[in-house]
């Protein structure tokens, strides 16, 4: 089930919430927990419902390591290599298999079959969640919970499927913290805010670039230079507000829960550096990969070389997780490069980077600060047009189209097939009345959305928007409008293809 | 200050949803509550998103269906010629049970007269089966579930675009509701548009014909049948309609004459001996098959067509009998072979090429 549908609003969220409340109200705590934990896999099978196998699998196999740690702590080590293996394995089954078959075959000119299976709804987030408490029991920092709370850890539906990627420590007290099953209207205000602007950034901003997108990766030999920068810069924001939408959605229905979710993003395209970038973008991930693969590397404790390799590892590895595709590897590499060339920066002359704040110092440093932030920007944009190409190959070939200084407006082409219902009207008059003008208009307007979307990017967080925000009776009107006007945004009318017989 | 807000925030979101909802069901631009009111004109122009609410909610006792190839009749020419009141059931590359879908919605509140119905020669082959969810209709208007009707009610496509369009041709003098579905207006019909839109398939050999095949086209000659049967009340004009010499090679070539004559005989030999079936042959009009300038690809027609066709469906001409439909398959056989043989080198002529490189317009 999705957060942006009409079944997940009306229904399953008001269903989801009365219960827990209503449960936790009359005191039958335990039930009210159990209450959400099968919503949540209602939530999670909604789509497909052979997931919840594997889901449940995936869970009862790591509560299973864990109560083996209880009964048997020397066993400490053989678990944590199993329950690696089986949590890694299970990725690689699900995941992996046709990609690392398909290499395979290609390497040694072998015809081993693919498996072609469907991957399970949000397999990443869970199995990495699920490995963090592993290794943390392993190392004594974790202790074993009941099953209703470890579930209610691993199947919470507001993080279930896109992260953010929780660590128990974050949620399992707020699960035994009784005051917390207290409907608080506080949270709940807030709870809605974060939703809806979760809710808009998703539907009106990224659901609309998406368009563009989608089509200038679909014609990625025809793009002219102009059109290929505009379409890399597009995919930028339509990632950003898909998935930090999503997290603010996440964060939404936690808080209407009474459960605080940790914040993923940072307003990461203010970033001075690709460094500072990861520290701002899908920050659960980074602080994963930090704990748990970074710092039992060595993290940068053993001299710059060791370092370098080290953010290698981990951000090719990052590229993997991603997805299973040479592109991803390659987006995730090209990160670690970036990272890597700030590491040796810093390294040879310390000091620099850090002391200019935006907004701060003199003009010349401002000045260097944007223009830090511009490169930052231009290189992530260029690191992932990888990750959306369907190929390594689509990937270089949509470089040589950007550096081609090709320039024919081809960005015309992709505004025409871009449509907004809410400019219905005005097109259609211009349409009839400056015919002539059509196109540039439509250029015009999406040139204007991708301008709002990039200050709206680059402008405060949702919790700079909200925290401490009072919530008066016009913030009331305008979040109706926003809420209102995704909804019915959640639907279009689709065009079928006649002729296609 | 914040359970204000949220009583506020709640109040006022059901409130405008309410009015969104209840504007989309006072105008229902695709007709799934109720037929136009209130001055509003029938503005069809989405068949996968009016039929079925036109089908539902409409008065008439007359009814075209068909895929796309039937879109451009005007519904005055059968109301005038049959004295009837038409609307049509459209869909495109539409299957046996799409268009009995389609059907069955009609007889459960109307009762219908005459039946016009387009007998595509590849539906009689297809499988059995309705496609509304495999190709993504929206079934929350097919359906009877009101609970998915959010879909509708909550579409902004709907609020901004058709609402406004349906006011906007509904003050339109001279709009002509018989016009449903109509694109032959937009579309350019000549030689070359007709060779420039014809992809021109490889041949792949004579398709397997046997016991499948054959079972497939007679099930769904046997569902048409079954429905003329079970409504005698009910005068049924079934017709093929004339595919272009492009159309016949393109089959030619994929291997499939045989089974698209079979279907062809097949449903003539099953319908004709029911009193209220009229079947109608436009397959080997050779003054239309033959000349490319009525076509704007291999199949579509123009409305000069369309139109000839409802004269002939008034008049009787073309129709198929117990006594003449033999020897008129076999004249399409004949005809069949000698444009897929002889009359496509004019366009085509390089006969037995796998490949090629775009069509030749000699005598163009």
């Amino acid at each position: 089930m999705l957060f942006n549908s009409y079944i997940f609003i009306f229904l399953f969220l008001p269903i989801s919430l009365l219960g827990w409340y209503g449960l936790n109200r009359i005191k039958k705590y335990q039930t009210a927990q159990i209450f959400l934990i099968v919503m949540s896999l209602w939530f999670y099978a909604y789509f497909n419902s052979s997931y919840l196998a594997v889901l449940l699998a995936s869970c009862m196999a790591n509560y299973l390591f864990s109560l083996i740690l209880t009964q048997k702590p020397a066993l400490c080590r053989p678990v944590l290599i199993m329950g690696c293996a089986v949590n890694l394995g299970l990725l690689g089954v699900f995941k992996y298999y046709d990609f690392f078959v398909e290499n395979l075959n290609a390497v040694f000119h072998a015809g081993f079959t693919c498996r072609h299976i469907l991957l399970p709804l949000g397999i990443s987030f869970f199995t990495f969640q699920q490995l963090s408490y592993i290794i943390d029991r392993c190392r004594g920092r974790a202790p074993h919970y009941s099953l209703v709370d470890y579930l209610s850890f691993v199947t919470f539906f507001p993080q279930l499927i896109a992260g953010p990627i929780v660590l128990h420590t974050e949620i399992i007290p707020q699960f035994g913290d009784l005051e917390k099953r207290k409907f608080r209207i506080d949270d709940f205000a807030y709870g809605i805010c974060y939703f809806v602007f979760g809710l808009a950034k998703k539907v009106l901003l990224a659901d609309t670039l998406a368009g563009a997108v989608n089509y200038g990766f679909s014609e990625i030999a025809k793009l002219d230079a102009p059109a290929a920068a505009v379409v890399a810069v597009s995919f930028m924001l339509e990632l950003y507000f898909d998935f930090s939408g999503y997290c603010d959605m996440a964060i939404g229905i936690g808080r209407m829960f009474g459960i605080r979710i940790p914040d993923n993003f940072n307003a990461p395209y203010r970033s001075a550096s690709v460094k500072e970038f990861w520290k701002r973008w899908h920050m659960t991930l980074g602080r994963f990969f930090t704990q748990y693969v970074y710092i039992p590397l060595g993290g940068n404790r053993k001299g710059v070389c060791r370092t370098v390799l080290n953010t290698m590892i981990v951000f090719t590895l990052s590229g993997l997780w991603h997805g299973a595709d040479w592109s991803f590897v390659l987006w995730g590499f090209l990160h670690g490069l970036g990272v890597s060339v700030n590491v040796i920066w810093l390294r040879l002359a310390p000091g620099t980077g850090r002391e200019t704040q935006p907004g701060q110092g003199s003009f010349g440093k401002r000045l260097r600060h944007f223009g830090c932030q511009a490169a930052t920007f231009g290189f992530v944009c260029l690191a992932f047009v990888f990750f959306r190409s369907d190929s390594v190959a689509d990937g270089f070939l949509f470089m040589r189209r950007l550096f081609s200084g090709d320039s024919y407006h081809f960005v015309k082409y992709i505004a025409d097939n871009l449509s907004y219902a809410e400019l219905y009207v005005p097109t259609k008059l211009i349409s009839m009345r400056f015919p002539a003008f059509l196109r540039d208009y439509r250029m015009y307007v999406y040139l204007a959305i991708l301008g709002v979307s990039m200050v709206l990017a680059l402008g405060k967080t949702t919790k700079e928007r909200l925290e401490g925000r009072a919530l008066t009776a016009a913030f009331s009107w305008k979040m109706t409008i926003l809420f209102v006007w995704s909804v019915i945004s959640l639907t279009g009318v689709s065009t079928f293809l006649y002729f296609n017989f | 200050m914040e359970k204000k807000f949220v009583t506020r925030f709640l109040i006022q979101s059901a409130a405008l949803l309410l009015l969104i909802g209840a504007a989309v069901v006072l105008a229902d631009p695709f007709y799934h509550y109720h037929a136009p009111a209130g001055g509003l004109k029938a503005v069809a122009n989405k068949a996968e998103y009016q039929c079925i609410g036109t089908i539902r909610n409409f008065e008439y006792d007359g009814l075209l269906l068909g895929s796309s190839m039937a879109e451009n009749y005007n519904d005055r020419w059968l109301d005038e010629a049959f004295s009837c009141k038409t609307i049509k059931g459209i869909k495109s590359s539409a299957s046996t049970m799409d268009l009995l879908y389609y059907l069955e919605a009609a007889y459960q509140d109307h009762e219908l007269r005459y039946v016009f119905y387009n007998l595509d020669l590849f539906a009689l082959s297809a499988e059995l089966k309705c496609h509304f969810e495999d190709e993504g209709m929206p079934l929350y208007l097919y359906n009877d579930s009101i609970l998915d009707d959010v879909d509708y009610l909550f579409n902004k496509d709907v609020l901004f675009e058709y609402i406004p369009y349906q006011l906007a041709v509904s003050l339109k003098q001279d709009y002509d509701e018989g016009t449903s579905y109509n694109w032959a207006q937009y579309k350019s019909f000549s030689q070359e548009e007709a060779l420039r839109h014809y992809e021109r398939p490889a041949v792949s050999g004579v398709k397997d014909f046997g016991e499948d095949e054959r079972a497939a086209i007679n099930a769904n000659v046997a569902l048409l049948a079954e429905m003329a049967g079970a409504h005698p009340e009910t005068e049924f004009y079934f017709f093929y309609p004339p595919y272009s010499l492009l159309w016949w090679d393109s089959v030619d070539r994929d291997g499939r004459t045989q089974e698209y004559l079979y279907a062809a005989g097949r449903a003539a030999e099953t319908l004709i001996p029911y009193e209220n079936v009229h079947l109608y042959n436009f397959l080997a009009e050779e003054d239309i098959v033959c000349n490319l300038n009525y076509y704007m690809d291999a199949m579509h027609f123009s409305a000069d067509v369309n139109r000839w066709i409802v004269e002939q469906l008034k008049e009787g001409g073309y129709v198929l009998t117990a006594e003449n439909y033999e020897e008129e398959m076999a004249r399409l056989g004949r005809l069949v072979e000698r444009m897929t043989e002889e009359d496509i080198k004019k366009y085509f002529p390089e006969m037995g090429e796998e490949t090629w490189d775009g069509p030749q317009l000699y005598g163009s």
